[in-house]
This record gives C-alpha cells, sequence and structure tokens, in this order.
C-alpha cells in the first residue's frame, strides 16, 4: 500500500544523485497518492494540491545537491508541500503573514465525505471516520493523520507541526483518548446498521 | 519477569509504535514476536483486533488521483526543471555580478556622500528600539536605565551633568574625573506601545513616538546641539543663537534656532517628513548628492521620499501631525497600511491586512487613549473593512 518506507525512499534518493534519473520518478509516483491526500487536507481546490506537488518535484529535480543534504526525504517531502501549499494559499488571501506551519487548518472529515464511493463497507468505514475526526481539534487532527495515515514518527510529526516532540506525544494521546471514545460508539453504530441490513 | 504485553490497553497499543507499525506491515521484523504475544496472551486478542481495525480505519483516508494525471504532472515538471537549468550558468551568474556591483556601489555611494559621523557608528554599536519593551535611557558613562511608565519623563539638570527619571531618581550623566574627548553619547530608546518627554540639557524639549531613539551628547557639545533621531519626534527649541540645534536622521538634517517642529524618520517607512510648527528651521538632505537647502515656513511639511530621493513642500494643519503627543492620531487622505503601522507601532500589536485594503486611502481621527479594540473598531469602521483577532495578531479584510 501507499505508506512510506522511509529506507526504500533514501534509497531512491541515493540512486538519483548518484545519477539514476529513474529513481526520482519511482519516488514520485511511490508518494504520490499519500502526498496527495496529505495535501487535500489544507484546501479543497485540487489545482492548488497538484500544482504544489509539481513546483516541490521540480525543485527536487533542479538541485541535487539540496536533496543530498536532506535526511529523512519523506520527512521533507511532506513538510515541503505542506509549506508550498500554504504559501500559495496566503498569497491568493493576499496575506502578508509568513506562513505558519502551526496554525493550518485540517480538514479531514470534509474530504471524506466527498470520497465517499458507493459501497457499503467503505460507506460506513468513511461515516465512521468523520465520527472519528470530527471529536478532534485541528493539529490533533493533522498529527494523527501524520502518525496512522503517513506513518511518521514523534519527532517527525512534531516538525511538521511545529511544536516540541513532548507537545506532539501529548497531542497524540489526547487525540487517541477521543477517537478509542468515538471508535465505541461508532462500532455499535456500525453493527446496528449492518443488523439493519441483513434484517431487510 | 513479568511481560508488558499483558498490561497493554487500546490507548498504549495505539501508541506504541512498534505495535503500529508491525500492524501497517511496515515492520516484517516483528512478526514473530507479535505472533508469539498473541498466543501467549489470548485475552488480548480482543484488544488487538480493536486497534487493528481502528489502524485500518484511519490509514483508509487516501485520495486516488488517475495514473493518466500523475504523468501528466510529472512530465510538466520535468518539462520545467530542464528549461530552468538550462538558462543559469551565464544568467546566474550575471545576476548575481549585478547585485553584487549595485550594492558595492551603493555602498560606496552612501560613505562617499552622506556625512557619517560619530552618531551612525554610536546607534550601529547599541541595540535596535524593537528588541525590549521597556524605554531605555542609556547614559554617557554606559548605565542603562529602564523606565517602566507608560510615558517617561526624563529631565537633564546642572547643566546636562546629572538627570533625573519621572521625578524620582537622578543620575550622573558621565563617570567622574574621565577625560573629555570625543563626545559621549546619551541614548533614549522608546519601544513600541510607549512614549516618551525628555528635557535636555539645554531645556529644550522632545517628545518621543513608540519606536523611537534619540541620541545626543550630554552636555552638549561647544558650538552645536546636535541630535541623531530614528522615528517620530516633537521638537520645542530653546532659543540659542550662538549654539544652532541640529536634528538628523537617516536621510535628513534640519537646522533650527529657536522654533518647534515634527520630524517623522522610521525606518520601516518609504518616507520621511518634517513639519514646522513655529519660527524657521532650514532642511536639508544628508545625501550630498541632492544637497538642497530648503527653508521651512510654519505650516508647511517637507516629504522626502526614501527611494524616489525627492521632496514634497505642502501647507498642512500642523495639529494634525502632532496630535499624537496628547494621544490622537488624525491622518487625510492616508494610506490604511501607513496607518495601520501607526497603530501597530503605539500599541505594540501586530497587525497584518489584505493587499487590497492596505491600498486604500483614508481620513479620520483616532483616539488612542482608548484601548486599541475601540480603536481597531473605529478603523474597520472608517476603512469599510472588519478585522478579526487571532493568535495574538490581528486581521483586516475587506467586509465582505
Amino acid at each position: 500500500m501507499l505508506t512510506g518506507d522511509f529506507e526504500n525512499y533514501l534509497l531512491l534518493r541515493d540512486r538519483y544523485i548518484k545519477g539514476d534519473t529513474k529513481a526520482l520518478a519511482i519516488l514520485y509516483f511511490e508518494v504520490f497518492d499519500s502526498l496527495y491526500s496529505y495535501g487535500t487536507k489544507f484546501t479543497p481546490n485540487k489545482e492548488i494540491v497538484e500544482d504544489s506537488i509539481q513546483n516541490l518535484f521540480v525543485d527536487l529535480l533542479g538541485s541535487k545537491k539540496k536533496l543530498a543534504k536532506v535526511i529523512n526525504v519523506k520527512h521533507y517531502i511532506f513538510k515541503s508541500l505542506k509549506y508550498l501549499i500554504l504559501k500559495e494559499l496566503a498569497r491568493k488571501n493576499h496575506l502578508l503573514d509568513n506562513v505558519d506551519l502551526s496554525n493550518a487548518p485540517f480538514l479531514v472529515a470534509s474530504s471524506v465525505e466527498k470520497s465517499i464511493i458507493n459501497n457499503e463497507e467503505t460507506d460506513s468505514k468513511s461515516k465512521l471516520l468523520s465520527l472519528v475526526y470530527d471529536k478532534l481539534g485541528k493539529k490533533e487532527k493533522e498529527a494523527i493523520y501524520l502518525k496512522y495515515n503517513c506513518g511518521f514518527n514523534y519527532p517527525e510529526i512534531a516538525n511538521i507541526l511545529q511544536i516540541n516532540i513532548e507537545s506532539s506525544r501529548t497531542l497524540v494521546y489526547r487525540a487517541i483518548k477521543k477517537i478509542r471514545k468515538s471508535f465505541d460508539t461508532g462500532s455499535k453504530m456500525n453493527v446496528v446498521y449492518k443488523n439493519r441490513l441483513s434484517g431487510s | 519477569m513479568e511481560d508488558s504485553f499483558a498490561y497493554h490497553s487500546i490507548e498504549s497499543l495505539l501508541l506504541d509504535d512498534d505495535f503500529c507499525g508491525w500492524v501497517r506491515g511496515e515492520k516484517p521484523e516483528l512478526e514473530e514476536y507479535y505472533s508469539e504475544k498473541l498466543k501467549q496472551f489470548p485475552e488480548k486478542a480482543r484488544i488487538v483486533n480493536t486497534v487493528i481495525s481502528i489502524i485500518s480505519t484511519l490509514s483508509e483516508d487516501q485520495q486516488k488521483v488517475p495514473l493518466s494525471r500523475k504523468i501528466e504532472i510529472w512530465e510538466e515538471a520535468t518539462k520545467r526543471a530542464k528549461a530552468k537549468k538550462r538558462k543559469p550558468v551565464l544568467a546566474q551568474f550575471l545576476k548575481y555580478a549585478a547585485v553584487f556591483i549595485v550594492s558595492a556601489l551603493i555602498t560606496a555611494v552612501v560613505y562617499y556622500f552622506v556625512d557619517y559621523d560619530g552618531y551612525e557608528k554610536y546607534m550601529a554599536s547599541t541595540p535596535p528600539s524593537v528588541t525590549s519593551n521597556e524605554t531605555k535611557l542609556i547614559l554617557g558613562n554606559g548605565e542603562e536605565i529602564e523606565i517602566l511608565t507608560e510615558e517617561a519623563n526624563i529631565i537633564y539638570k546642572n547643566k546636562g551633568t546629572q538627570v533625573e527619571v519621572d521625578g524620582k531618581e537622578k543620575y550622573e550623566v558621565e563617570s567622574k574625573g574621565k577625560a573629555k574627548t570625543t563626545p559621549t553619547y546619551n541614548q533614549v530608546i522608546v519601544p513600541y506601545g510607549r512614549k516618551s518627554k525628555i528635557i535636555l540639557p539645554d531645556s529644550s524639549e522632545v517628545w518621543l513616538n513608540a519606536g523611537s531613539r534619540l541620541v545626543y551628547p550630554s552636555p552638549f557639545e561647544k558650538n552645536s546641539r546636535t541630535l541623531f533621531l530614528e522615528g517620530e519626534g516633537f521638537f520645542i527649541v530653546a532659543e540659542n543663537k550662538e549654539k544652532p540645534f541640529i536634528v538628523k536622521t537617516n536621510q535628513l538634517k534640519i537646522e533650527a534656532l529657536g522654533t518647534s517642529f515634527n520630524i517623522k524618520a522610521y525606518p520601516d517607512e518609504p518616507t520621511e517628513e518634517a513639519v514646522l510648527a513655529e519660527g524657521l528651521v532650514s532642511l536639508d538632505f544628508r545625501d550630498k548628492l541632492y544637497n538642497n537647502n530648503i527653508k521651512v515656513q510654519p505650516n508647511q511639511k517637507v516629504t522626502f521620499s526614501k527611494l524616489k530621493k525627492e521632496y514634497l513642500v505642502q501647507e498642512v494643519i500642523v495639529n494634525d501631525y502632532i496630535s499624537w503627543i496628547d494621544g490622537m492620531f488624525i491622518f487625510k487622505d492616508q494610506s490604511m497600511d501607513i496607518v495601520l503601522k501607526r497603530v501597530s507601532r503605539y500599541y505594540n500589536i501586530e497587525i497584518l491586512s489584505t493587499k487590497e485594503l492596505a491600498m486604500k486611502k483614508i481620513a479620520g481621527k483616532l483616539d488612542l487613549k482608548d484601548n486599541y479594540i475601540g480603536v481597531l473598531q473605529t478603523l474597520a469602521l472608517i476603512s469599510n473593512g472588519s478585522y478579526s483577532e487571532h493568535n495574538n495578531k490581528i486581521y483586516f479584510r475587506p467586509k465582505i
């Protein structure tokens, strides 16, 4: 599936720096969906997300030197995308503000609803997911998303959210307590829903 | 030894990076370990299943983009990267070279044409006003006095050898017995959100507005009373025909005998301004390229554009420019952006605005003695905008 195999990304990066131009393309296709999904959490405008991914890779293609210095490729790519999208959004709103990574909107639940496919199982899962995310604050949402959807660890989450590592742990911990609660009610709801289906 | 696995709850498993990694299939090396644990603690199966279903629900949210679109984006990226690469080398070199030459030139010009003196050197050696939250008085002997009042009152006494702060403490301006070769400077630094009034050794009076610095020797030099101002100040000059009173700013030099005038010279504003209330001053630009001795009459304002190096003389209502002393801020045909800058300085709050609103010309009167909420409300009304507060920042937007 999607998720980042960090070492894999590092290997691809190294191959690319040593002159294997295909390696970056492989990395691009591998990371795209996951990166794209993350991007759509900051704006419903898909064009901005696509353009920002393109800009990000134009940048990576342009400077092997910069990429060579990056220690954690996956983390670098995700953080850069977030930065590029927020910058573009600020530009569109004529905000004179600097990009503030620690205070971004995170639109999980709404984008989930849009992606509902006509399939009962996915449907109920999406409903459950919205239910779970609805109870969380925007930072909690992003932290949970980064941890369970993208597979980032606490120091990486802390860096992307521009908070300290201890806060990222607390954030995830608080969110997990809430998730557990809504998951309990959610799965009960789920069961009722399924029973009704089989009953009719 | 007891096994910690036995004590796992749903929460603690969700927080366990190893366990989550294993569920997500990222840690095949733990496969054996966890299947062993599950056999060993069958009563944990329910919890483990719940955790697995939570993790799989949380990682379900994945947008799929068609492969054809991904390929389009990639091809466009490689095209753009190539186009970017081809140009540079020479072009980029030339760009940097040009910047270097121009900036070197400007530096050289500035050093050649502006009569840099001890003031600039002294200013450069002390920290800028915005870094502290308290008004500061720095004496010739290096002593730094922090003044906690909103409006500091600084009075020089005994021909400038002593200074009194807020009518209480007295300080010796210079260390005793030191031979005087070069003048030693005193400095008043007024941070954002504060004001200050100073009575100088010659009993001239100065009001300093928020975010300003004033540098001067005490006692004054033998044949002139020269000061350096960054920011905004209103001066009432005590008459002394033998010793002209000279205020230098980054761009201007204003010479007066006995008179009162206001100078505004903030580093972050595009112009410097002098407004004469009474008497007569002669104004000159410090850059010798633009030497132009202007005699300013009462009720005249001289505005000097730092970028265009042009000046403009206008008849004005003086009160509009000095009302800040009484906590009033009057502006006519002023761009919103400048007004916001001044309000932000006065209250020491960060204000951001959309470009559209920032360009708008507005007129009005603000009572700065109000708390800032009242002032922001008035500003929103005048500019037909609205504001919101978020993370200690104020955002102005056009009304929807």
